[in-house]
């Protein structure tokens, strides 16, 4: 089961933050911080599994991160999912968003939060993995997005001009996410993945 | 207004970065206001932007979750969306608003739009409480057979959460679960795996059933996060059920060497180890070593996540295979030395499985390495971070944990050299850096005493640690371990003898700053200095002179002045003992000046007195060392052989009475006392755990310092005592315990005579409390060391130390035999006993007590159902649900009452006949139906006619047995004909029923309702006719008499005449009645017809006073149904075609709880029958699994239906067999009317019908 899937960015700022059981903010916090301070000291060479947290505890509870660019994707998740799985289901996660925001960036995450909660929605329900098709998971918020323009002008109004924004602003920021995100795909990907992709079942 | 979108918000915040918090207080000023709006889209957006705070800066929304579930039930889309993201993430299990959400979650399920669908399953799944989990089960189960893939995948997933909040729920619909195994979505698939997988943690064996789908989809599916799961799954599985086990080696075996995906790779071999697939016999080896090989290709892998994943299975197979994984150790060492931390506590792990004799050492010194940055920088390759990992508290914490661990497991079973292990522990306490003092303390300790050979290195080694300045200066930082100068002082004190320089050793007890230690580390110096002092001094006394008097005048005056500083200290124990201590000095002191003081009056005897040391100083000596200290056998009590004779089973007294039980519960309290007593000192700390004897002995002195505290009870109790001695002395099943009862009272007058009365005690092998040795030590300190079971030669002199390098028993009692099962049972647990952190719960760790309960072998009773919402029932609606159970029970006992009574029944010609009608049918249908033509009959319902449809239904009934019916009735014949193919069923089965109203003692009413008029009355409230058969019934065949029936008017009904009066009724005779009334209320909202019954029996010898029976009967739809002619099936399209004429719809659903092949004959006998039983309908038109029905109300009001089955095959099912595999497959109605308070009607009865019929 997935426990929590947090995102943040190189500076500890949190921009997502999801918690698959109850508890208290305070607490969220300071895991997050933890977390961060113990993942933030690991070169991108060292392995996606980080060791050490003092307070998160439980028996096989494993912290499965990936690094790009300036955001960190954590899955907090406990034995009965796979380790090498989780990576790829972060990778997942991360091709979904950047199909569904094309070239995505973290200015995305923060002005579109909602619209990445969904995405998450889309891709992890409840602690456990709903879907892994990419198409599906893009398909599936492209139709709601639809509804959503459908149901109300001010929601229309809003994102396009956020994604205005984003763009302005971020312009090299969003060049830079996703060139180091199409690095990072080309060699942490190709180390474990490639294998996984050619035997065809991943996302079929 | 100008609101602040949310998107204004994000760049306000981030155009403020200087002052944000300023910034972000201001805008929450302004949401405060604007959730309280009332425009929808503005309080939308306000908990929009509150989410988004709530996500930044930790910002506690709860006060908002009102709001929150108002945006939620926004009719937009977008709006829904962010409602239930703030519900997701803000919401708790006591969040009060929760309740308020079931209707909203109700309808949102519901919902026509499948992605409304969605967001409120994602929504549930997080704010799901015991609460909603109940009232929404049956929605999400019947949601399961949903037409869209995406939301049947997300309801698999929401059940789970569902479950672990209401447990009950998982029994009523893991069948349904199960079927979705075969949906032919294969993401729904692959979420009821999952959801599968989660369970099955938890409970694994109910879940076995499912082996055979899962075994074939993981032969035949190639989706890789599916196999995976199907993959861990199996490893739950596989260690309850061996064969599994066997029969999943082949397919493993072939994804392992054929699969390309190193996660399915991966996954595979780990199943393949937790699985237990490695000990069930075959070529388990060969397995076993193809898996290490495989995983050496992940510890190759340049990949560090492969690398790591290796070493985690690697540790998994380490139990049982230590052999195969020391094979790999090469690699394994490597990883240690890796600059990742990840992996080299994965590593450590590992290395903790694999050490031995002889790479002990070089293990030890590479993780000693790791706490020794410089020294690292050379060996590992370059690595920026490595300083700040080496700087985590924790891990140093770790690995020094990993080093005790290994070096100490298996009673020291590793180390060959016991001065090195010294020297690392002493090493350790320098370089700690990390809080480790106690467990340092404690194996310094351990290893002292327990090694005799390594004591003189460790005393050398712990003065070391004494006279080390910085460890005193820096003892109030908790890192600098300075509680290891505990074990230092004590072994330095206890093991004097090998003290070269004493003098310098009690030195460095008394610097100054020693006062700076912690409380416990100061009472064992002053205990300390008291040991080697005496040691010392004794010394001195061998070859004694004015010089040793003058040097040991010297330092005691030294000692007596330093030891002054500990009298102070505010620990009452360390005061206490520095008293004790400065009091001995001084007496020894006094001693030594008053020697001289003598000899110069007697000048000749000057030598003579300095020749002759003190006496105090000789005495003192045995004080501190008489015995000594040996470690006692964990064992060493259990090991106290049973003398002969002796049946510990027996009752060695029989129980008391009560009046003797006080007093014997009385002497109890005196042992509690002694027990309850904590250890006191610190002195005796670890090596009492083991010993009874100590426990013993102190029970025995704290319970005689109690007396001696209280001396008036002790007269009191001492004469009780030998009362009861007195009275149990003759008693041959009581053993005298005056021996003991004598040492718990040992005061020094009495003990001489003690001494003589406890022969019995000596003969028998326990740990003896002999009385000499306690003469002897009472009070001394000492004396805590000393064995009770040491041989009396022992005792009196100083053992030769033997030459054992480590004694691994420790003390045994006498006559104790060391048997093989007394080798080192305790096998060591692979369950990381040195790290603290991975035994901890975890924060995150979820609740799953009530799932593992849940036993799903076991078939749903009859009592499990899905909660129904009964909080929102109306009171009518839960007044007529208790009616009909308590009539069902009525009815029940009826039937039972019938069958005895059937022989009763014989009497009268047309009782007789109308008695067998409702006896022999009833029990079979508990209801008995008319034929058609019945109810347009006159009010005067021939018997005669009532007796043919009787034996039409027997028939019927029989044909149900599998008889082939007499042709006698062409309808009938038709409707129960075995053809199950298409038949237009051209007869209508209609609704006359006869039903019970009163049985009791004496009386028994049955009757039957029809309409007043056989045609439409529009405008006019229908007119009901109800027939009464009345019968005596009375057991004692005494005549009823002054029978009457009163009806009561209500607005809904009123009778024109309300009272029948019947007169006398002879015992077993039975007279009919009618009566008419009015309907003038709702049809369709339970109307009820309620009156009385009363008689009075007539007894030979008095009238039995009258009797009143409340009496009251429903009106079912299906009376109202007017007897009209069949329609065609192409009337009944036309007229259903035209909607605008049924504007009212209503509809249910009936699980059928039959097995496939019997389910369409049940359709044919059951539905069919019931249907136009519970409408009053016809069949228009009949097909395999449907019909259509149509009926015409008195009022005029129509009803058209549909009924038909859905079945859904289950193919795989069938062809795996497994027994009792639940069908889906129930029946659909839907009906047309136009009334909506009719059909409401229709369906609630419809309901009831089935529900109790099937």
């Amino acid at each position: 089961m997935i426990k929590s899937v947090l995102i943040f960015n190189n500076h500890g700022k949190p921009r997502i933050t999801k918690f698959y059981q109850q508890i208290d903010i305070g607490t969220q916090q300071a895991l997050l911080q933890e977390i961060y301070s113990l993942v933030s000291k690991r070169p991108d060479t060292a392995c996606n599994f980080l060791e050490g947290s003092q307070m998160l505890g439980g028996k096989d509870t494993r912290i499965i991160y990936r690094h790009y660019a300036t955001l960190y994707f954590v899955f907090v998740v406990d034995e009965s999912e796979s380790e090498l799985g989780i990576l790829d289901l972060i990778q997942v996660f991360v091709e979904s968003l950047d199909r569904c925001f094309e070239n995505v960036c973290e200015l995305d995450l923060i002005f579109h939060f909602e619209e990445v909660h969904h995405i998450l929605s889309e891709v992890v329900s409840g602690g456990m993995v709903l879907e892994t098709n990419i198409s599906e998971i893009v398909s599936a918020y492209n139709e709601a997005n639809k509804l959503k323009k459908r149901s109300g002008t001010i929601a229309t109004i809003s994102t396009s001009g956020a994604g205005a924004v984003a763009r302005d602003l971020g312009a090299n920021f969003a060049n830079t996410v996703t060139s180091t995100l199409q690095n990072t795909l080309q060699t942490t990907v190709n180390a474990t993945f490639p294998t996984f992709r050619r035997s065809s079942g991943f996302n079929t | 207004m100008f609101e602040k979108s949310l998107t204004d918000l994000i760049r306000g915040i981030r155009a403020n970065k200087k002052n944000e918090q300023k910034y972000i207080a201001a805008c929450l000023q302004e949401i405060h206001q604007e959730v309280k709006s009332n425009d929808p889209d503005i309080k939308a957006q306000a908990i929009s932007k509150l989410t988004y705070v709530r996500g930044i800066i930790s910002y506690d929304m709860s006060w908002a979750s009102f709001h929150v579930v108002e945006v939620m039930s926004s009719a937009k889309f977008f709006q829904k969306h962010s409602g239930y993201l703030a519900a997701t993430q803000s919401f708790r299990q006591d969040t009060d608003v929760l309740m308020l959400t079931t209707n909203l979650l109700k309808k949102d399920l519901a919902s026509g739009n499948h992605l409304e669908v969605g967001i409120a399953l994602n929504g549930l799944s997080h704010i799901v409480t015991p609460d909603l989990a109940r009232d929404l089960c049956q929605d999400l189960v019947s949601m399961l057979s949903h037409s869209r893939p995406y939301v049947r995948k997300k309801v698999v997933l929401v059940l789970y959460k569902l479950f672990l909040k209401f447990p009950e729920a998982l029994r009523l619909s893991f069948p349904r679960l199960k079927e979705r195994i075969d949906d032919p979505d294969s993401s729904v698939v692959c979420a009821v795996v999952n959801v599968v997988c989660e369970l099955a943690r938890k409970n694994p064996k109910n879940y076995l059933s499912l082996a055979p789908q899962l075994f074939k989809l993981f032969n035949t599916s190639s989706n890789n996060w599916m196999l995976i799961k199907i993959i861990k799954l199996f490893g739950a599985l596989t260690p309850l059920e061996p064969r599994l086990a066997k029969k999943l080696l082949p397919p493993i075996t072939q994804q392992i060497q054929t699969t390309a995906a190193m996660s399915l790779l991966y996954e595979c071999i780990h199943t393949v180890i937790i699985g237990e697939m490695l000990t069930s016999g075959g070529n388990s080896d060969a397995l076993a070593a193809m898996c290490v090989n495989k995983l050496r290709i992940f510890l190759e892998d340049p990949d560090q996540n492969l690398k790591y994943v290796g070493l985690l299975a690697l540790s998994k197979i380490l139990p049982t295979y230590p052999k195969l994984v020391a094979e790999n150790r090469d690699i394994i060492l490597k990883c240690i030395d890796d600059h990742d931390i990840s992996i080299r506590l994965r590593a450590l792990d590992l290395v903790v499985g694999m050490v031995n004799k002889k790479n002990l050492t070089d293990i030890v010194k590479r993780l000693m390495s790791h706490l020794l940055p410089s020294n690292n920088n050379n060996d590992s390759s370059s690595d920026h971070l490595l300083p700040s990992t080496l700087l985590e508290p924790a891990y140093r914490a770790d690995i020094i944990n990993r080093i005790i661990y290994i070096c100490s497991q298996n009673s020291y079973s590793n180390i060959v050299n016991f001065e090195w292990y010294i020297a690392v522990l002493v090493d350790l306490t320098h370089v700690a850096g990390v809080n480790v003092g106690d467990l340092l303390t404690t194996q310094i300790m351990d290893v002292g005493v327990r090694v005799k050979s390594v004591r003189q290195y460790c005393v050398k080694a712990m003065q070391r640690l004494l006279s080390d300045s910085s460890l005193l200066e820096n003892s109030k930082f908790s890192e600098s371990n300075a509680e290891v100068l505990y074990a230092a002082a004590w072994i330095t004190g206890e093991y004097c003898s090998y003290l070269e320089t004493p003098n310098d050793a009690i030195g460095f007890l008394v610097q100054p700053g020693v006062t700076k230690l912690p409380h416990n580390v100061q009472a064992v110096y002053i205990q300390s200095i008291l040991k080697i002092y005496a040691q010392w001094a004794n010394n001195l006394t061998y070859n004694w002179n004015e010089d040793s008097r003058q040097e040991l005048l010297r330092f005691t005056e030294m000692i007596k002045d330093n030891i002054s500083m500990f009298c102070s200290s505010t620990d009452l124990e360390v005061q206490e003992r520095a008293y004790n201590a400065r009091e001995i000095f001084s007496i020894i002191h006094q001693h030594l000046t008053m020697t001289p003081d003598n000899s110069f009056d007697v000048k000749n005897d000057i030598y003579a007195s300095t020749n002759k040391p003190p006496d105090v100083i000789s005495e003192l000596y045995p004080l501190c060392f008489y015995y000594e200290l040996n470690p006692v056998a964990p064992k060493a009590q259990k090991k106290v052989p049973v003398p002969e004779g002796l049946d510990l089973d027996a009752w060695i007294n029989e129980p008391l009475p009560e009046s003797e039980n006080n007093e014997s519960e009385e002497e109890e309290e005196s042992y509690g006392y002694g027990y309850t007593q904590k250890f006191g000192g610190s002195g005796d700390l670890i090596f009492s755990s083991g010993s009874g004897t100590a426990i013993g002995r102190r029970r025995g002195r704290k319970s005689s310092k109690k007396k001696y505290d209280s001396e008036e009870d002790e007269e009191l109790k001492e004469k009780r005592r030998k009362e009861r001695n007195e009275r149990i002395k003759n008693d041959p099943f009581y053993i005298s315990s005056t021996g003991k009862d004598l040492v718990k009272n040992s005061k020094s007058d009495r003990q001489s005579k003690r001494i003589t009365e406890e022969i019995d005690v000596d003969s028998i092998p326990v740990v003896r409390l002999t009385m000499d040795e306690f003469t002897f030590k009472t009070d001394k300190k000492k004396s805590k060391k000393s064995k009770a079971s040491k041989k009396k030669e022992d005792r009196h002199s100083p053992p030769p130390a033997p030459p054992v390098i480590y004694t691994d028993i420790g003390e045994m009692p006498e006559n104790a035999t060391i048997s093989d099962e007394e080798k080192d049972t305790t096998k060591v647990g692979y369950n990381n006993p040195w790290n603290t952190i991975s035994n901890k719960t975890g924060i995150l760790d979820v609740d799953f007590s009530g799932l593992s309960n849940i036993d799903l072998s076991t078939p749903l009773g009859k009592d499990e159902k899905f909660p129904q919402t009964a909080v929102y029932l109306a009171p009518e609606e839960v007044r007529r649900r208790e009616e009909e159970r308590v009539r069902r029970r009525i009815e029940e006992r009826r039937i039972k009452q019938a069958q005895e009574s059937t022989s009763r029944t014989k009497k009268n010609k047309d009782e007789k006949q109308k008695s067998k009608a409702s006896l022999e049918i009833t029990p079979k249908t508990k209801s008995v139906e008319n034929n058609g033509e019945q109810s347009s009959k006159s009010k005067k319902a021939p018997k005669k006619k009532r007796v043919e449809e009787t034996d039409d239904r027997k028939k019927k009934g029989k044909k149900d047995k599998g008889k082939k019916p007499k042709k006698k009735n062409l309808t009938l014949d038709v409707a129960t004909s075995e053809h199950n193919n298409v038949v237009v069923e051209p007869h209508r089965i209609s609704t006359v029923t006869i039903k019970t109203l009163v049985d009791s003692d004496d009386i028994q009413v049955l009757y039957t309702l029809r309409l007043g008029s056989s045609t439409e009355v529009k405008n006019e409230p229908p007119i009901m006719i109800a027939d009464f058969t009345v019968r005596n019934n009375c057991s004692s065949q005494y005549p009823l008499s002054k029978l009457a029936f009163a009806f009561e008017s209500t607005s809904d009904i009123q009778f024109d005449k309300a009272l029948i009066e019947i007169g006398e009724l002879q015992h077993d005779e039975q007279k009919s009645v009618t009566i008419e009334f009015k309907v003038m209320g709702i049809v369709g909202a339970g109307l009820s017809v309620s009156g009385n019954i009363t008689y009075e029996i007539q007894s030979d010898e008095e009238t039995k006073p009258n009797s009143d029976i409340p009496i009251r009967f429903e009106l079912p739809m299906a009376v109202f149904m007017l007897n009209i002619p069949k329609m065609t099936p192409e009337e009944f399209k036309s007229c259903v075609s035209k909607t605008a004429d049924f504007p009212f719809t209503g509809s249910t659903s009936i699980l059928l709880n039959t097995s496939t092949n019997l389910i369409e004959q049940s359709f044919q006998n059951d539905v069919i029958r019931l249907i136009p039983m519970a409408m009053g309908t016809h069949i228009v038109e009949q097909i395999p699994g449907a019909i259509t029905v149509y009926g015409r109300s008195v009022q005029g009001y129509q009803v058209a239906g549909l009924a038909k089955l859905t079945v859904e095959k289950n193919l795989v099912v069938e062809e795996l067999e497994i027994p009792g595999s639940a069908q889906n497959t129930g029946v659909r109605i839907e009906l047309k009317c136009t009334d909506q308070a009719f059909v409401d009607g229709l369906i609630r009865e419809i309901d009831y019908l089935f529900r109790k019929e099937l």
